[in-house]
């Protein structure tokens, strides 16, 4: 079986029904993917909501508490008894508020450092630092703040350290409301990272982090980020710094496609940003359209074998008819395609195999035409050709090589076979111009002609051509040498003396009237001489009519002998004998001629004296002695028999005509 | 009916040709000029000089940009609000640099913001060219600190001689801000150069910022005989100090620093009549053309041509003549155009860098009489 896609019915159905559900099974599980891609991002964005609202809680919570802290500490320094403003003098914190400072933040380690400052000029008067004090702070917010109440200073580069710090601040106040100094702590933000760090439930991926306003980690969950690469940039921390918060889908600082949730704190000038990459985020969503893509690939190929299993199944009276009729396409009629159903497939069958049969008599009827037609062609006697009208010869069958005395593969072509048959080219042309020309006719005439035949005698033959359509003609060729034999033998016969083989009175006739016509428009003389053998009927009676034969066949010969090859010499009947003399220049060139026809006719030793006993002959001629032949012969018969009362053997000239001849 | 195989393929092709199309970014624009400008735009003590040089950075940006390293680049000014305070000045910075990175700092304004911020900058390595800040602490030691006025130790130096050689003025007093960086400096400098004088005497009173009633002060001051009294304060404080020196009875001359022309409001005083300071920066002592260019500039932005404003001017140009210099606008580049650039003509006067971010340049020294500013001299550069 051929399962090229083109050209196999079975692939083609197999195939196109794989494609449409490959496609359906991509469909579906994309569908499904996108679903639950969207249903698993909201339920992402509500974690990450959740974590990053908890955590925000939580530092606010941890910023309360150090304020708390403060108030405590700046109540305790208030009730110090050093912490009084002397007269006239600036607040000078004694050694026990030192202590209490230097105690307060060995308690509490997220306190940096703790300031103690003057209520104008900013002057550090005392501090867990020392070298801090002595310096101002007057252009510090948290100083300015801190006069006026409890501040939190947002977070901010520290010009010590540039890492970020955060700063609360509030005033102590004397009994009387008299401000006395400001305090100030410096907060780390250690804490504030352990609580962001802290365990969340967020994945494995998930992470959320602080970012100041100038795009700075302040603190990760992640640590190795948080000491490597303090820098961070997305699409969620150019938002959050922005001032709004929101969520979105954007790829984090490493490039990992993200899901985040982000958060702008104006209290403290920080991003909150809780992330989590897409990877984990939307792996359910992924092994949803995996399985549901595998199980619908595994659903479409077990189908694909069905449909393989039906489509062959279906096709294969199809393809018995295709079989059959490739069989009958190589030749072979015998076969016929099996009827197996009785639906439309089956009656294609039935049909396909009547149509056979009828193909294969039809070819059998032509098969038994085609050999009566070869016998017919094989046997015939005329010669039977097709030629092309470019004068190739097809075919040419036996009758036809007899006829011309050469085969086909002597004679290739018309033109061949004329030079082979003809002797002249004048003739080969004619041949050649005459059958072009019937070629060009619908019912073009027979042509007769002679040719010469190979072994050298000159035949007759009669052709027709006959158009059959397109580029072909059939030639019909018949021998016309018999018949033409047999009507040249009755002609002679009609016009000859039979025992002498002279021209007879007809043709003694038709001769000299040509001559007549001849000297009438040349202006020349014709002479008739009339012979009548002296003594044959005596000769006759006394030897035999055999010999009285003899006598006229020898006449025959030495009247023969006399004359030109122009002169006609013939037999009027009985023992009388005419020669035409025709085209002679003068009436006196006659009598010689006639002299010497009476000389031989007399030779008293020849056969014993018994053949030539002497003639009497007369001589008439034209225009002297008459003018048509009637007359002539009239006059030279006279001329004879003047002779002949002479006493035979002599010459006799007609008398001159009464009427004159006609004037030259 | 069923499609074509080949129909199918195409709307496939396309649909993701569609998706990758969508996918694609936006191409990056062609590199600008960054420059970051913090100024205290909004606090106790304002500046407007950024609108001026907003101005000029429009002008330019008409014209097609700067040629930098041959090509046309188009320049940014990025303005940061300090707000006045240390605490946004610093994140100001930070955001220049980290978010906006920009190649160079034009502020800040103030020395108390300065000092910070110069030091931060110097780490990271970013040039900082303050318009006004004068402490010598902003560029002492510093290799990527720079600025456009006198420093504090030329300034006193000039104002000592100025009131010892010029005035002939022997017995001095000195009122000054301890918490202040800058006032702090000037008198430090004033006094160490004014007390090394054969037969000068000067009477010393510090106070803390924040103060109101300097009649103490003011009160021993009066009683050390002074001539002179230099009050290198700002003019929130001038303003109170000046009615109360006259009234604490001192009638001798009021002498200044460059603060003094960072607001005029307390020159139309009647006490403040008479008295002389020193500035960068006078209408008087201006380039003409220049100052016809500015004064167009300042005219079609509504900018005020102020002290301030002119230093931004040229704090601005200088960046630009150093970035053309060397062909770059790379930060540590643009550091070592800015300290080898000589004899820069600019609206304040001829500026040079001598390979340290302190400038030799003119200063001005300036009488108010009428509540205008005269100008009574120029002390031209000193050749360190």
């Amino acid at each position: 079986m051929n399962w090229s896609v083109k050209r196999s019915l079975v692939a083609r159905l197999v195939s196109t029904y794989l494609v449409l559900s490959l496609a359906v099974v991509a469909c579906v599980a994309s569908a499904s993917w996108l679903v639950s891609r969207g249903l698993l991002r909201e339920a992402v964005f509500t974690r990450l909501d959740t974590s990053s609202h908890q955590k925000e809680t939580d530092l606010a919570l941890w910023v309360e508490e150090r304020l708390r802290d403060l108030k405590f500490l700046g109540t305790q320094l208030a009730q110090q008894p050093s912490f009084q403003v002397p007269p006239g003098g600036p607040l000078r914190p004694g050694p026990e508020a030192q202590a209490l400072l230097n105690d307060f933040k060995a308690a509490q380690p997220d306190i940096m450092e703790i300031l103690v400052l003057a209520p104008s000029g900013g002057r550090v008067l005392a501090s867990t630092e020392e070298e801090s004090v002595g310096s101002y702070r007057a252009s510090y917010n948290f100083y300015t703040q801190g006069r006026q109440g409890q501040a939190v200073q947002s977070v901010y580069p520290s010009p010590d350290s540039l890492r970020s710090v955060l700063t609360v601040s509030m005033p102590i106040k004397d009994a009387k409301g008299e401000l006395l100094a400001v305090l100030a702590f410096h907060l780390s933000l250690e804490p504030i990272a352990q609580i962001i760090r802290a365990r969340s439930g967020l994945g494995d991926t998930g992470e959320t982090f602080l970012v100041d306003s100038s795009s700075l980690l302040v603190a990760s969950g992640r640590m190795d980020v948080e000491e490597e690469q303090r820098r961070t940039h997305s699409e969620g921390v150019v938002r959050a710094l922005s001032g709004t918060s929101g969520q979105g889908m954007y790829l984090n600082d490493a490039g990992t496609p993200v899901l985040g949730v982000y958060r702008w704190m104006p209290a403290y000038q920080m991003a909150l940003i809780a992330e989590m990459s897409q990877a984990e985020a939307f792996a359910p969503a992924g092994r949803l359209a995996l399985m549901l893509g595998v199980v619908g690939f595994l659903a479409a190929v077990g189908l694909g074998v069905g449909v393989l299993g039906l489509s062959r199944r279906l096709a294969r009276p199809v393809l018995a008819v295709t079989s059959a009729a490739m069989s009958v396409a190589g030749g072979d009629l015998s076969v016929r395609a099996p009827v197996e159903t009785s639906d439309e497939l089956g009656n294609l069958a039935k049909a396909f195999n009547a149509m056979t049969g009828e193909l294969s008599e039809l070819y059998d009827r032509l098969e038994q035409e085609g050999r009566e037609r070869g016998a017919i062609l094989q046997g015939s006697f005329d010669g039977i050709a097709v030629v092309g009208r470019n004068g190739a010869m097809v075919y040419c069958n036996p009758g036809m090589e007899r006829l011309f005395g050469c085969t086909a593969a002597d004679a290739p072509s018309l033109a061949a076979l004329a030079d082979r048959i003809f002797a002249t080219p004048e003739e080969r042309q004619a041949f050649i111009a005459n059958l072009e020309s019937d070629m060009a006719e619908d019912n073009p005439p027979e042509r007769v002609f002679s040719f010469l035949h190979t072994t050298g005698t000159r035949r007759w033959c009669r052709l027709k051509v006959s158009p059959i359509g397109g580029q072909r003609l059939v030639l019909n060729a018949q021998d016309l040498t018999e018949i033409k034999v047999s009507e040249e033998r009755v002609r002679h016969m009609a016009l000859h003396d039979q025992l002498t083989g002279l021209p007879n009175r007809q043709l003694c006739l038709d001769r000299l009237d040509q001559a007549l016509r001849r000297a009438k428009r040349a202006g020349a003389h014709v002479a008739l001489v009339y012979v009548d053998l002296d003594h044959f009927k005596s000769l006759n009676d006394a030897y035999g009519h055999a010999h009285g034969d003899r006598v006229l066949v020898e006449a025959g010969l030495r009247l023969r002998a006399c004359v030109r090859e122009s002169d006609t010499v013939a037999r009027l009947g009985g023992d009388e004998f005419v020669v035409v003399l025709p085209d002679l220049a003068r009436l006196e060139d006659a009598l010689p001629v006639a002299e010497k026809i009476q000389q031989s006719l007399y030779d008293p030793l020849a056969g014993g004296g018994r053949i030539f006993l002497g003639a009497s002959v007369g001589l008439a001629c034209y225009p002297e002695h008459g003018l048509d032949q009637d007359a002539l012969l009239a006059r030279a018969d006279a001329a004879m028999y003047e002779a002949k009362h002479a006493g035979g053997n002599a010459v006799r000239v007609a008398r001159p005509s009464q009427t004159p001849p006609p004037s030259r | 009916m069923f499609w074509p195989r080949r129909r199918i393929f195409c709307l496939l092709g396309l649909v993701c040709a569609a998706l990758l199309a969508g996918c694609s970014r936006a191409e990056q624009k062609p590199e600008e000029f960054r420059i970051g400008m913090i100024a205290p735009i909004s606090g106790p003590v304002r500046v407007t000089g950024q609108l001026l040089a907003q101005a000029r950075v429009a002008e330019l940006n008409a014209a097609g940009g700067v040629l930098i390293g041959g090509s046309k680049r188009k320049v940014r000014l990025i303005v940061v609000d300090s707000g006045g305070q240390i605490e946004q000045a610093m994140s100001a910075m930070s955001r220049l640099i980290e978010q906006e990175h920009v190649s160079a700092i034009i502020g800040p304004y103030y020395s108390r913001t300065a000092i910070p911020v110069a030091a931060a900058l110097d780490s990271l390595h970013v040039p900082m060219l303050s318009p006004s800040a004068t402490s010598s602490e902003v560029t002492r030691g510093r290799r990527f600190a720079f600025r456009v006025g006198q420093v504090d130790s030329d300034q006193g130096r000039t104002l000592a001689r100025y009131a010892y050689e010029d005035l002939g003025l022997r017995r001095a007093a000195m009122l000054y801000d301890e918490a202040d960086a800058y006032s702090s400096g000037l008198a430090k400098y004033f006094a160490a150069d004014f007390t090394n004088r054969p037969g000068a005497t000067l009477a010393v009173e510090p106070y803390a910022s924040g103060v109101t009633d300097f009649s103490a002060q003011l009160a021993r001051l009066r009683a050390s005989g002074a001539q002179v009294l230099f009050l290198p304060n700002y003019p929130e404080d001038l303003s109170r100090q000046l009615p109360q020196a006259r009234a604490a009875g001192f009638t001798g001359l009021f002498l200044g620093g460059d603060s003094w022309d960072s607001d005029h409001g307390f020159h139309s005083l009647p006490e403040a009549q008479g008295a002389v300071y020193s500035t960068d920066f006078s209408i008087a002592a201006a380039d003409k053309k220049m100052l016809e260019h500015a004064q167009a500039l300042a005219a079609r932005s509504g900018a005020e041509l102020t002290n301030h404003s002119a230093m931004t001017l040229d704090a601005l140009e200088l960046l630009l003549a150093a970035a053309e210099v060397v062909g770059s606008t790379d930060p540590v580049s643009l550091r070592s155009g800015l300290a080898n650039l000589t004899n820069f003509e600019g609206l304040s006067g001829r500026i040079s860098f001598r390979g340290g971010g302190d400038p030799e340049r003119s200063v001005c020294i300036m009488g108010i009489s009428g509540g205008a500013q005269v100008l009574r001299a120029c002390v031209p550069p000193v050749r360190k």
